[in-house]
């Protein structure tokens, strides 16, 4: 389900949230891997992290697929 | 409402990017406020749910050249949203505050125990007779002398016209995986320059960029698929310059 949800993100946001969570770099690792700034890192990791809920909350509410 | 403060910095707190005293207030915060607890306890298991289900997926061209890899398919979690849409009893709070607690400070106590083991390799490097076993200022005899004695390759940076000599170089082990060491001299003091490659789960985990252990400075970054860690007792800026030497040459 979240796999499905991740395959669902547009890239840019799923690419943060696989460096962030997998990869478990740190923003300012994440901002020169990108090259962007630590804040557009920090707004576009809560961008994903809010699209991500959206797209998992109504599947988590209707139960396990 | 009052609330949309501590909400706003609870990823930051959870990604260990705060402060000790801005994670310190969150963490208070959280021990006194159910809805926070909560909201903070559904986040970590999103995260743990990512960084499950995330390693199914390959980073692309662009993306492969900076991150290192260690993709292992796993079975996604599965997520108890339903506790969201039920009203926390208040007895909950210690327990969701306390589940919090634990991934925070299990979090930052591994990353303490990393760069306090480097700095015990750095001082105990420096108490022997040898401190180096190739000795050399000379970039061109340190880094062949590491041929077939690590399993990677590194570049070291022309000094000339900067404050830093290169003494000479060892190897040595961080949590069973080998890698170098070299000393550099800056006026009286000796920095370590630790080198390893970032694909173990002690050193993957770091956050880059300045921090301190056991009062010596350090300064850890990732590039090619190697994990740099510069420790000294000299200033930060003294161990950047040096950093920043060591980043240009890759």
């Amino acid at each position: 389900m979240v796999q499905q949800a991740l395959a669902e993100l547009p890239v840019p946001f799923r690419e943060i949230l696989l460096l962030c969570e997998v990869e478990e770099m740190s923003y300012q690792e994440i901002a020169e891997a990108l090259s962007i700034p630590l804040g557009t890192v920090m707004s576009r990791l809560f961008r994903a992290r809010k699209a991500l809920r959206e797209l998992l909350q109504p599947r988590l509410q209707r139960g396990p697929a | 409402m009052t609330c949309e403060p501590w909400r706003g910095k609870l990823d930051a707190y959870l990604d260990g990017e705060l402060s000790p005293a801005e994670a310190r207030e969150v963490g208070a915060h959280l021990q006194g406020c159910a809805s926070c607890s909560a909201d903070a306890l559904g986040r970590v298991q999103i995260k743990r749910s990512v960084a499950s289900a995330g390693r199914r997926f390959e980073p692309s061209a662009q993306l492969r050249a900076q991150v290192t890899r260690g993709v292992a398919a796993k079975r996604p979690r599965q997520i108890g949203w339903q506790w969201k849409i039920l009203a926390v009893p208040a007895v909950l709070v210690l327990i969701l505050s306390v589940a919090v607690d634990v991934y925070v400070s299990r979090e930052r106590a591994r990353r303490q125990g990393v760069f306090s083991e480097l700095a015990d390799l750095h001082v105990a490097a420096l108490a022997t007779s040898t401190p180096v076993d190739v000795v050399s200022s000379d970039r061109h005899t340190v880094k062949p002398w590491f041929q077939g004695k690590i399993p990677f390759t590194f570049n070291l940076p022309e000094l000339q016209g900067s404050e830093f000599t290169l003494l000479g170089g060892r190897v040595t082990y961080l949590a069973q995986t080998p890698g170098a060491q070299l000393i550099y001299q800056l006026r009286k003091h000796e920095i370590s320059v630790f080198i390893f490659q970032d694909r173990g789960e002690e050193t993957a985990s770091l956050a880059s960029g300045p921090t301190k252990a056991l009062s010596f400075n350090i300064e850890n970054w990732t590039q090619d698929g190697l994990r740099y860690f510069v420790v000294g007792d000299v200033g930060p800026d003294d161990l950047h310059a040096l950093a920043k030497l060591l980043r240009g040459t890759q």
